[in-house]
């Protein structure tokens, strides 16, 4: 197993009290495999990520449970070390490449030097290996647009550039956060296509962060569902568009219109998430759900796992 | 001479902003960046037109532009009948009243030092309408129409939520009693679930009010559901303009065939044939000549693609397209 994340808890201490932002998450990821981590803002998926590079800063901790990654517990390597797994097995896409591009040095320097954290390259033959790395993301001239900087870049360009970054070293994890969300649509067309076509060259595996639904159906094989820092159902990606078993998934895939239609109106869930520092007992979607039974406000409902190989946390199928 | 029907008209309307520096600050010598470039479009009464688009193609301006918050370069606005593009300010700032706008992101457009009650007081008072108390009856009405509890009154917009935020902007856009309002991305920066309560309550607000409404978005899918007529804009200029529901089945122009089959599908629905263009649309100081859509079109273009711009053609009763390519 390439990824195993068992039982994560990461919390943040803050005055208000402690946010559990990740509150028990287990799931694994093999080679070559790809899963994308669904939900709306607040839920923890990017924390998940954060805690598996080991980027999770002050006031937040990963106080509970392990991230193993190529056998090795990452939740106890020291920063320095994990520079270096990151460097050499990971490569990262985030929402924004205007705020994770450095203004300051120029494009080509910014992807020779996540080979560089690597070890074992010189500066001459980084750079080199950046700038075919910029042409493999169909960069036109990456020899002369390595020499500028951020700013000379659109936000497509500025996204390639990232995932030239991310694939210069043959990681054998990516993860992407909201790779397209600062995107136009054929913009993310594009880069879909372009995550999609260097992840079968290098057989890499995938966690993808994402709120939008439509995306996951493009890139991924496999879809977890959160809600309030907890999984909430996990399905291959095709069953769990046409075929949502928990309540909140059926909510978050019933609340995006179908294109072309005006007739239906729109199904919404009602009420907001619960205060993270502040969870109910029960199920944490219960005070939402259309469906909720006395039990479901008593008791946190376990994973239960269904004969067909799906994952759902809800006393409706139990 | 516009119809009775027509609540906006706009003839060859353009706005240019002049970009760069120049020695003397004079708009010579500078580019002009076409952000709106001919358009002539109306919008009927009680109708919502979608306005589609990706970013920079213009939209916003163009919506601003309608509702002179931007003065246009050239071209001509009607409202109702009354050429508002070459009204001076004092004049429009009367017919204010009648058309609002809500914003993208109600949290930058809603004073932070100002309360709930304060917010939508302020159009009600200003406009000499409304005294203290019909001020306070007209506040309770325009929350319970939102779907605000009376409480939310006193509230400020860090203590609600980014779904209760874009209900007070909807209210105080709907305070005066407006005939035209333009929406601006007005869901774009929330989570989807609430996008969708948001989405309901401007579609119900829009056929009860008889509002006329200008969705402005990026998003296919919510201005296919909010919109009874789409316009699709591409660098400055309306390349189709049609009935929603035409709009998935039979649409023209390969721009608006690009940006659909650009669209991920979600579950159930029906996988379509995927369109993906090279290139990012072209600087728009400096748009290429001919179609401006040509040198990222995925068919196959002519001559005259490359030299005459092509103008809005009906292609069927109610639907417009410019491209050389229709029809051939």
């Amino acid at each position: 197993m390439l990824l195993e994340v068992d039982n994560l808890q990461t919390y943040f201490f803050t005055a208000g009290g402690v946010t559990k932002a990740v509150d028990g998450v287990s799931f694994a990821l093999d080679n070559g495999q790809s899963m994308a981590l669904v939900g709306e803002s607040g839920c923890g998926k990017s924390t998940i990520a954060l805690s598996i590079i080991g980027l999770v800063l002050y006031p937040g901790k990963i106080v509970g449970g392990r991230v193993l990654f190529d056998g090795q517990d990452l939740t106890k390597v020291p920063p320095r070390e994990m520079r270096r797994v990151r460097a050499r097995k990971m490569g990262l896409v985030f929402q924004d490449p205007q705020t994770t591009l450095n203004p300051a040095f120029t494009i080509g320097e910014q992807v020779a030097e996540s080979i560089l954290a690597a070890g074992g390259t010189a500066r001459k033959a980084a750079w080199d290996r950046a700038v075919a790395a910029m042409e493999e993301v169909g960069i036109a001239s990456a020899a002369e647009r390595a020499k500028q900087y951020p700013h000379e870049f659109s936000g497509g360009m500025r996204q390639r550039t990232m995932i030239a970054a991310a694939i210069a070293r043959s990681p054998s994890l990516f993860i992407a956060d909201e790779p397209t969300t600062a995107l136009d649509v054929t913009i993310q067309a594009q880069i879909l296509d372009l995550i999609r076509r260097e992840r079968e060259r290098l057989d890499t595996a995938l966690l993808l962060i994402t709120h939008d639904l439509g995306i996951v159906g493009e890139l991924c094989e496999t879809a977890a569902v959160m809600y309030a820092g907890q999984l909430v159902e996990r399905a291959p990606t095709a069953s769990l568009l046409s075929d949502p078993l928990h309540p909140y998934s059926r909510a978050l895939i019933g609340c995006v219109p179908r294109l072309g239609s005006r007739a239906q109106r729109l199904p919404t869930v009602g009420g907001s998430v619960p205060d993270l520092a502040n969870l109910p007992q029960g199920c944490r979607f219960a005070d939402r759900c259309p469906e909720a039974m006395d039990i479901c406000r008593q008791d946190m409902p376990e994973i239960i796992r269904l004969e067909n190989g799906r994952e759902v946390r809800c006393y409706l199928h139990a | 001479m516009p119809e009775a029907d027509h609540l906006i008209t706009t003839l060859d309307l353009k706005k240019y902003f002049f970009v760069g520096s120049s020695f003397l600050g004079t708009s010579k010598g500078r580019a002009a960046l076409q952000a709106v470039d001919g358009v002539s479009l109306t919008i009927r009464r009680g109708e919502t037109l979608g306005l589609v688009g990706e970013s920079g193609c213009g939209k916003s301006t163009l919506g601003r532009t309608l509702l002179m918050l931007e003065e246009p370069t050239a071209g001509q606005i009607d409202f109702d009948g009354i050429q508002i593009s070459s009204l001076k300010s004092a004049e429009i700032a009367k017919l204010r009243r009648r058309m609002q706008m809500v914003f993208q992101d109600p949290l930058a457009s809603l004073n932070p030092r100002k309360s709930v009650r304060q917010i939508i007081h302020l159009p009600l008072r200003l406009s000499g309408l409304y005294d203290k108390s019909s001020a306070a009856d007209r506040l309770a009405k325009l929350l319970k129409l939102v779907g605000l509890a009376p409480e939310h009154a006193a509230r400020y917009p860090h203590q609600l939520s980014g779904g209760e935020r874009q209900r007070v902007g909807i209210a105080r856009a709907l305070a005066m009693e407006p005939d035209f309002v333009v929406a601006d991305e007005p869901v774009a920066s929330l989570d989807v679930s609430i996008q969708a309560q948001i989405i309901n309550l401007l579609k119900d607000l829009q056929a009860r009010l008889h509002l006329t409404l200008l969705f402005i978005s990026h998003d296919l899918r919510l201005t296919s559901y909010v919109s009874h007529r789409i316009a699709v804009m591409y660098l400055g200029k309306i390349v189709e303009i049609c009935p929603a529901e035409e709009l998935f089945g039979r649409m023209a122009h390969p721009y608006t065939r690009t940006l659909i089959s650009a669209v991920p599908s979600i579950g159930t629905e029906v996988r379509r044939e995927r369109i993906i263009v090279t290139g990012e649309p072209p600087d728009p100081t400096n748009p290429p000549p001919g179609c401006r859509f040509h040198p990222r079109c995925p068919e196959e273009i002519r001559q005259e693609c490359r030299e005459a711009e092509p103008g809005l053609k009906e292609i069927a009763p109610g639907h417009l397209a410019a491209c050389h390519l229709i029809g051939r």
